[in-house]
């Protein structure tokens, strides 16, 4: 294949007339003098910009406009300089390397649907510029003796074509891996994070500059503004740095456990998920909708969740309970594109679920409660006591002992979870571009089902990611959402085969 | 409800390591409680010490190996290590004076090796370094006194261990640089 590229590109070089050579020829000594890759690096970058000139060059773009579109300013200095950095890792993020296991790690995923198909050497040039602007994201997970840590690793990060099942593990261990992953299928451009990275905010604040700078390549003209990140401003350490560290202890510390909840019923897939299913509807119906009930969209569909749960599961008694996350930036605002939040959750006696005004109330007065500053504080003080009271503890005998108490407690007081990442803007002229957008959760280890929110313009994604092939979860809230006049469109991968 | 997939089929099957694992788990402990039971009721702890051992590098060589940091310094390293202590175990159970010697030839050879790999591909192995250093200091640590309390020739197994990780220590501290004080800091954080 790169033989290919190359070949063609001779061609394409020798049929420029002599001036654009000589164009070409700076463009790439510019190039030259801002990337110090290792070898096999470098010439992976410099093929990345040749498919682009090339694309270009086909779409009968001129030279001048390629040229600036694709300047080899944009990389910055980032390829230039030597990875020096370290990142510790952040109280919340400390477990996820501790309990992974083979097949089994927190990975999630953003997604954003383009109107047109994604053209893959317009994205992994803009991925070359876009990473740059992340360098907390630009590192490869490494064991210190007390705690892991994330190591800075100057490479250039591919993107490649989606084969696998979304939010598959994502494979640390060669050296310099990354943690993260850009995919593209169709129309659709996804980034996958080991959440070791970051948390839905700072996941989907590099999927907006990445797609903004996607478009970029693809002729989009915008400014950047409040709502996208910009990739030529500077990083700041304020995005990297430890936010939970600025929050003030809170006296008493509680908040981690709490008696199993009841599981849908359903046995667990030997490959994770078992399936992955997107409920696109209307922002605006599915809010009048949950006016309509009195509550908000969050209140009213862990409402349809509990209903839905309790028709997945074969129990009669005992409770459910639908994990929340709360993102801490709404009570300590922080630029960190790091783990910044914390999680709440909302129980019900199967008994008492009942009908829909009465459990919207319910969720109200328990969110109200549970989600609330000094709640998240208390459980901020007891992560922060944890971690305080085996920081000393050499991780060959910590790992062990947390992956056994993480396998053993795992997520057995959640019977679900709900994340809503709320309504994510992009700048009018880019708006035009985009479809939709979803945000799927890796899997639970019991969990049977784990759901997301995400609105783009009138859009909103429903996603549920299923461990199980029984279908009454998904079947069931897609019924209760037809029947409140809401019109579903259900998209998804179907149930894998194994 | 219809669903309009969007995904791509899923992969072909292949076997995948966490069905290895959970298939491999139960026959690994039965073996090693068998061993221990065994034993117990010949009243000698010996060989179940060296099976356990063994098992223990089967599963977190070839079952289950990390997840994190596979690189190959890492791996001799830890491959080494393992069976070091493994000839230690061995040692315990059926006497054998010899043990130690073959130790430290395992110990000055791994190394030796390390040192080539970290020179023959210093970008990519420079951040890998740790586990190398970790084994001059242990080695060095154990060469100076067995080197000290024994007699004869045999001695020198110890004198030419030290000596290697002393200088495998050095010559990483100078071409390392700053990036040898960078990685300690990385590696004995505590934030």
């Amino acid at each position: 294949m790169k033989k290919v590229i190359d070949d063609k590109f001779t061609e394409y070089e020798a049929s420029l007339p002599e001036g654009e050579k000589e164009s070409l020829e700076a463009f790439f000594q510019d190039f030259d003098n801002r990337c110090f890759l290792p070898k096999r690096e470098k010439q992976k970058l410099k093929s990345d910009f040749e498919k682009v000139l090339l694309y270009y060059a086909k779409e009968g773009l001129s030279s001048e406009e390629a040229y600036a579109r694709l300047s080899p300013s944009k990389l910055g200095g980032f390829y230039a300089r030597p990875a020096v950095s370290w990142y510790a890792l952040e109280d919340s993020a400390k477990i996820y390397p501790l309990s992974m296991k083979h097949g089994e790690m927190a990975v999630f995923r953003l997604s954003v649907y383009l109107k047109e198909a994604v053209v893959p050497e317009l994205l992994q040039m803009a991925l070359d510029f876009t990473v740059k602007r992340f360098p907390g994201f630009a590192v490869s997970l490494k064991k210190g003796f007390f705690w892991h840590y994330l190591d800075t690793e100057k490479i250039r990060f591919a993107a490649e074509e989606e084969k696998g099942i979304p939010c598959s593990p994502i494979r640390l261990s060669k050296s310099g891996s990354p943690a993260f992953r850009v995919l593209y299928f169709g129309n659709r451009i996804s980034t996958e994070f080991f959440h070791v990275l970051t948390d839905g905010t700072g996941g989907m604040q590099f999927l907006k500059a990445l797609t903004g700078e996607y478009l970029k390549l693809l002729g989009a003209k915008f400014r950047p503004e409040d709502g996208i990140p910009d990739i030529y401003e500077l990083p700041s350490a304020e995005e990297y740095e430890n936010a939970f560290s600025k929050v003030k202890d809170a006296k008493n510390a509680a908040g981690f456990v709490d008696k199993a909840a009841v599981q849908m019923s359903g046995k667990l897939s030997a490959v994770k998920p078992a399936g992955v299913f997107h409920f696109k509807m209307s922002a605006k119906q599915l809010k009048e909708v949950s006016k309509r009930y009195g509550g908000t969209v969050t209140n009213y569909m862990l409402a349809l969740m509990f209903i839905a749960s309790r028709a997945a599961t074969d129990e009669l008694n005992g409770e459910l309970s639908i994990q929340v996350p709360v993102n801490m930036r709404k009570f300590y605002p922080s630029k960190t594109l790091r783990n910044f939040s914390l999680y709440c959750w909302v129980r019900k006696e199967l008994k008492d679920i009942g009908e829909l005004p009465a459990l919207i109330e319910d969720i109200k007065e328990q969110l109200e409660k549970r989600a609330s500053k000094e709640s998240m504080n208390r459980m901020l003080a007891a992560a922060k006591a944890l971690v305080s009271s085996v920081r000393y503890i050499p991780l060959f005998i910590k790992q062990p002992v947390a992956a056994a108490v993480y396998g053993f407690l795992g997520d057995k007081i959640f019977t679900n979870t709900l994340s809503n990442l709320g309504v994510v803007t992009f700048p009018p002229e880019l708006a035009e571009y985009i479809e939709s957008m979803d945000f799927v959760l890796g899997t639970a280890s019991t969990n049977r089902a784990e759901c997301t929110l995400v609105t783009t313009g009138d859009s909103v994604t429903f996603t549920i990611t299923k461990n199980t092939k029984d279908p009454s979860f998904e079947e069931k809230m897609y019924e209760l959402l037809t029947k409140d006049g809401i019109e579903v469109i259900a998209e998804g991968s179907g149930y894998y085969e194994y | 409800m219809n669903i309009k997939k969007i995904y791509p089929p899923a992969p072909k099957k292949k076997v995948r390591r966490a069905a290895i694992i959970k298939v491999a788990r139960w026959p690994f402990v039965i073996a090693g409680l068998s061993c221990l039971l065994v034993d117990f009721l010949i009243g000698d702890f010996g060989w179940s010490l060296i099976a356990a051992v063994s098992l223990y590098i089967v599963w977190t060589v070839f079952i289950s190996p990390a997840m994190v940091e596979v690189n190959p310094i890492s791996q001799m390293i830890k491959v080494a290590a393992l069976i070091c202590l493994l000839l230690f175990v061995i040692s315990r159970a059926v006497p054998w004076k010899g043990s130690t010697d073959v130790i430290s030839i395992i110990c000055s050879s791994v190394m030796g090796i390390s040192f080539a790999l970290l020179v023959s591909d210093y970008q990519r192995q420079k951040n890998n370094v740790f586990p190398m250093i970790v084994l001059c200091l242990v080695s060095l640590a154990f060469s100076i006194p067995l080197f000290m309390s024994r007699e004869g020739a045999g001695r020198w197994f110890y004198g030419v261990s030290g000596i290697i990780g002393v200088a495998v220590f050095i010559a990483s501290v100078i071409i390392l640089g700053g990036s040898f004080f960078r990685e300690l800091g990385k590696r004995f954080h505590t934030k």
